[in-house]
């Protein structure tokens, strides 16, 4: 159920006023089971597993702390189902989740590619002796869900958060449905802090839940399927193109992926706020930053907070040796470009943000950075931000293109070469096999007869430069500053002229949120 | 009425907006915006301008003609009824051929018409052979936004009886003109000058008393001499010829040359989509083919059933294929066409008119130029048809010009 699709606005009114209606626990028995008919709605089947994950990070969180109750002996009574739950120790328990939990993502996420790079690895070839793919669907949300999950369980083991008894309290925390199948991974602390303290939803909240829902809605349906348009014809046939549409190709991805993923926060998180939830933000308008390190920490931050969090710190963090942190960093960036999907290019893709952080993070120990930074005024900060872009939207190239040879092919071909792909191989040849020059020079120019069409699409760079505006624009000025009293005609207008734009400017066909397929 | 409900309902910020779109929607109900304002040739439009054209005319045809774009552009009426005065049949036609029209929107035509000419006793109908394997249970947005524009229950209704699925985006899609309008609204926000220009236009310029007149120079030719499929798709996107040679493209705004121009932005694009379309098709097999076919003349059947039961009877016209899609009109295929339209046409009169390869170069590499793309007939290849087909109509007069109610 697409939160796009006129299944879910129904969905959502029912939901919305029958939950309203109803009070505490029978409130959240209702929450629970209008999420798990979302999420079936989507494949029944899928809801085994979810559940199956669910109950075994509530009893796992519950075993931890009887664990803890039994043997710290903290003066709580320990109920039965502590004393049978203690016979494991704590870190047991912790394992069990983590195992089931990834073991889990592994199967259905990595299954396919595991047999890829074994295949790649073993000397057979497409014959026989090769291993068989396994064909296994990935279900929807699964990234989200057991990342969320498995963070309350080593939240419980580490001490900072009290396992919840109430099991329907739990169930609804992981399938809770405005974040369930593309995030926000919303943290334990935050969601159980809203169930336990929100206040009746008042009139603010309509506003400020509304207001998000059609931001969200521009952003996917306007914003986001519009650059779609151009993003599935240049990476569906890049060969031919100039190296402009290249850039333009880059550009509009980019921009693609961001508007929808946040179009889809935004929604989930005006949703949540009707509910009476406030999810943490999301993405806080991470294009028109100066510096990519500027932009990870704008973009996707439920992620890079996890990551950091249960990841990044555990590794030893910002306190050891310079290589320390660039190998540990090399591994969060691998992990992170392999959490978004099992393909060698998004692998790639990581490890371009992460040589793009380190050239950055060298950068900006340089006098030159220190003394641009002091004086080189506006002109430097429109630079400094188109650069960025420019860099960012490069890397996406190996997010979005179907393999890794088509993303070299595009990524030479931004910078006037004929085929990136070929070249490392006829270099390699010509220093160690006797291979000639002319096969890399073949890898640069191309054959004599090599022509490319010339810059099309102009209406689509004005597209991309008002994305951009947009993004500079709501930088500056957030959603809050519409959400004041005083400013509720400026709030009217907004709404009126993004919700004219949803109605008349979506394209024929809008394809799912990006993120599902995550 | 409660406080806080009062507060909602007397917000700006939530009563404004709703009604910007409420009006909106109104706006649209009143058929202003469908009736003058709509996109030249988008599916909206290609509905209303035809059935205006053809209701407005001052010809009182005795035979409609029923298809898809391959009638519509191959077909000159005004040389066809020119041609069957001359050869003294008696026979004058009509079209009410459209761009897009699929079945259903060809049995909406009819309903619509059918009441037009008392004298009207023979449907014409230019069957599109490719599109039997297409049938299926859901239908794609532009052809609901062209259903959308007849009686909005009657249409529903036929979509039930052709065994469509709907749901209710589908009669929200009827219903809500916001929804039935959605991409030409898109076209006219994102270029509304143009609109406007076309909308004065079209206000100063009297309705023609035939729905279309081919006017298409071009020729695919210009792309693929030898006919080949691939080649086709690669030169058009490439603008170059077999030899590799660039095809001279008249650019916007320049004057036509015909000793120089062989091809503009529209056609290069036509040829290209229609090339690479059929060489997708060409090289995929759908599954269920056989299911899909007899859907498809389940649902034919139904239109013929309802004319042959106003006392009217049906010619099906094979139309002329290029060259390159030859392998979607294979002999296997037209013989199944001819024997499912005997099949359901037993017990009544008929013809059945195979024309497929009356214009292509299996003899001659000539007839290549008749094609703009790889469907639809040029300006050239139209007024050769239309001369054909008034040669093999002409032989049918009795058939086409007896008695209503004589079957």
């Amino acid at each position: 159920m697409n939160f796009t699709s006129f299944h879910f606005v129904a969905f959502f009114f029912v939901t919305l006023i029958l939950g309203h209606l109803l009070k505490n626990r029978i409130q959240r028995i209702f929450l629970l089971l209008a999420s798990y008919y979302f999420y079936g709605a989507f494949e029944p089947t899928y809801l085994i597993l979810i559940l199956a994950s669910s109950f075994l990070d509530y009893f796992s969180a519950l075993g931890i702390q009887a664990r803890r109750l039994l043997v710290d002996d903290t003066g709580q009574t320990p109920t039965a189902l502590d004393r049978t739950l203690a016979v494991l120790p704590g870190r047991a328990y912790l394992w069990l989740s983590i195992v089931f939990n990834l073991g889990m993502l592994a199967y259905f996420k990595y299954t396919n590619f595991g047999i890829t790079v074994l295949n790649d690895a073993l000397p057979f070839g497409d014959t026989i002796f090769s291993w068989p793919a396994a064909n296994i669907l990935l279900p929807i949300g699964i990234s989200f869900y057991t990342f969320q999950s498995l963070s309350y369980t080593i939240d419980v083991y580490r001490g900072t958060l009290e396992p919840r008894r109430d099991a329907i309290d739990f169930l609804l925390y992981v399938a809770f449905f405005p974040q369930l199948v593309a995030g926000p991974i919303v943290r334990a602390p935050t969601f159980f802090r809203d169930l336990d303290e929100r206040p009746a939803v008042r009139h603010n909240d309509m506003i400020v839940g509304l207001t998000r829902i059609v931001v969200g809605f521009f952003r996917k349906l306007v914003l986001a399927d519009n650059a779609g348009v151009i993003v599935q014809i240049l990476y569906t046939s890049p060969d031919q193109r100039h190296w402009a549409d290249m850039w333009l190709a880059a550009l509009a991805f980019g921009f693609q992926v961001y508007f929808d993923f946040a179009g889809y926060t935004d929604i989930a998180r005006g949703v949540a706020r009707l509910f009476g939830f406030e999810f943490d933000v999301n993405f806080n308008y991470p294009m028109a930053v100066r510096n990519i390190a500027e932009h990870w920490q704008r973009w996707h931050l439920s992620l890079t907070t996890w990551i950091r969090d249960y990841m990044y710190i555990p590794l030893g963090g910002n306190r050891v040796s310079a290589p320390r942190l660039y190998f540990n960093m090399l591994l969060i960036w691998v992990a992170t470009g392999i959490w978004h999907g099992p393909a060698y290019h998004y692998i790639a893709w990581g490890v371009s943000q992460w040589v793009m952080i380190i050239m950055h993070r060298l950068y900006s120990q340089t006098r030159l950075c220190l003394w641009l930074n002091t004086n080189g005024g506006r002109s430097y900060d429109v630079f400094a931000r188109v650069l960025t872009m420019f860099g960012l939207c490069s890397g996406f190239i190996y997010f979005r293109a179907p393999d890794l040879d088509t993303a070299h092919l595009m990524i030479g071909r931004a910078f006037g070469m004929y085929n990136l792909a070929l070249l490392p191989g006829a270099f390699w040849d010509y220093l160690f096999h006797s291979g000639a020059w002319a096969a890399v020079q073949l890898a640069i120019y191309g054959p004599a007869d090599f022509v490319t069409g010339g810059p099309d699409f102009k209406s689509y760079w004005i597209m991309i430069v008002l994305m951009f505006v947009y993004e500079y624009i709501f930088n500056y000025v957030r959603l809050d500053y519409f959400w004041e009293e005083r400013n509720r005609w400026k709030l009217v207008a907004l709404l009126c002229a993004m919700v004219f734009m949803v109605a008349t400017l979506q394209p024929a066909s809008s394809p799912d949120f990006i993120y599902f397929q995550f | 009425m409660n406080a806080a409900l009062k507060k909602y309902l007397t917000d700006v910020r939530f009563y404004v907006p709703a009604l910007m779109l409420l009006l909106m929607e109104l706006f649209l109900q009143t058929e202003i915006y469908g009736r003058y304002m709509l996109e030249k040739h988008s599916a909206a439009d290609s509905i209303r301008r035809n059935v205006r054209i053809v209701e407005h005319s001052p010809v009182q045809p005795n035979a409609l003609i029923l298809g898809t774009s391959v009638a519509y552009q191959g077909l000159n009426v005004a040389q066809l009824n020119a041609a069957l005065i001359a050869q003294n049949s008696g026979i004058v036609t009509q079209s009410a051929a459209c761009e897009g029209c699929m079945l259903q929107t060809q049995h909406l035509m009819y309903r619509l018409l059918k009441d037009q000419w008392p004298d009207m006793k023979t449907i014409i109908h230019v069957a599109d052979t490719t599109l039997s394997s297409k049938a299926r249970y859901q239908y794609d947005e532009a052809n609901g936004t062209m259903m959308a524009q007849f009686a909005r229950g009657e249409a529903l209704e036929l979509l039930r009886l052709h065994e469509f699925e709907l749901d209710y985006r589908r009669y929200l899609q009827f219903y809500i003109r916001t929804l039935t309008y959605q991409q030409d609204l898109r076209e006219f926000v994102l270029n509304p000058f143009n609109r406007i220009r076309m909308i004065g236009e079209r206000l100063r310029t009297p309705l023609p008393p035939y729905t279309h007149v081919n006017d298409n120079i071009y020729s695919y030719g210009a792309f693929s001499a030898t006919g080949d499929l691939a080649a086709c798709a690669d030169n058009s996107r490439k603008g170059v010829d077999d030899a590799g040679q660039p095809v001279p493209e008249k650019k916007d705004g320049e004057d036509f040359n015909p000793a120089i121009h062989k091809t503009d932005r529209h056609h290069r694009n036509a040829v290209q989509v229609t090339c690479s379309i059929a060489l997708l098709e060409k090289n995929f097999e759908p599954p269920g083919e056989h299911q899909w076919r007899e859907l498809y003349f389940r649902r034919l059947e139904k239109m013929y059933d309802e004319i042959y039961a106003d006392g009217r009877r049906v010619i099906t016209i094979i139309p002329p294929y290029s060259d390159l899609i030859q392998h979607a009109n294979t002999d296997e295929r037209i013989a199944r066409w001819e024997k499912n339209i005997a099949k359901m046409n037993a017990d009544r009169p008929y013809a059945f008119i195979d024309m497929r390869r009356s214009l292509n170069s299996f003899d001659s590499p000539a007839g290549r130029k008749y094609f703009y793309d790889v469907l639809h007939l040029n300006a050239d290849g139209s007024t050769v048809w239309t001369q054909k087909l008034a040669e093999r109509l002409a032989p049918e007069r009795d058939l086409i010009l007896k008695d209503r109610g004589t079957n």
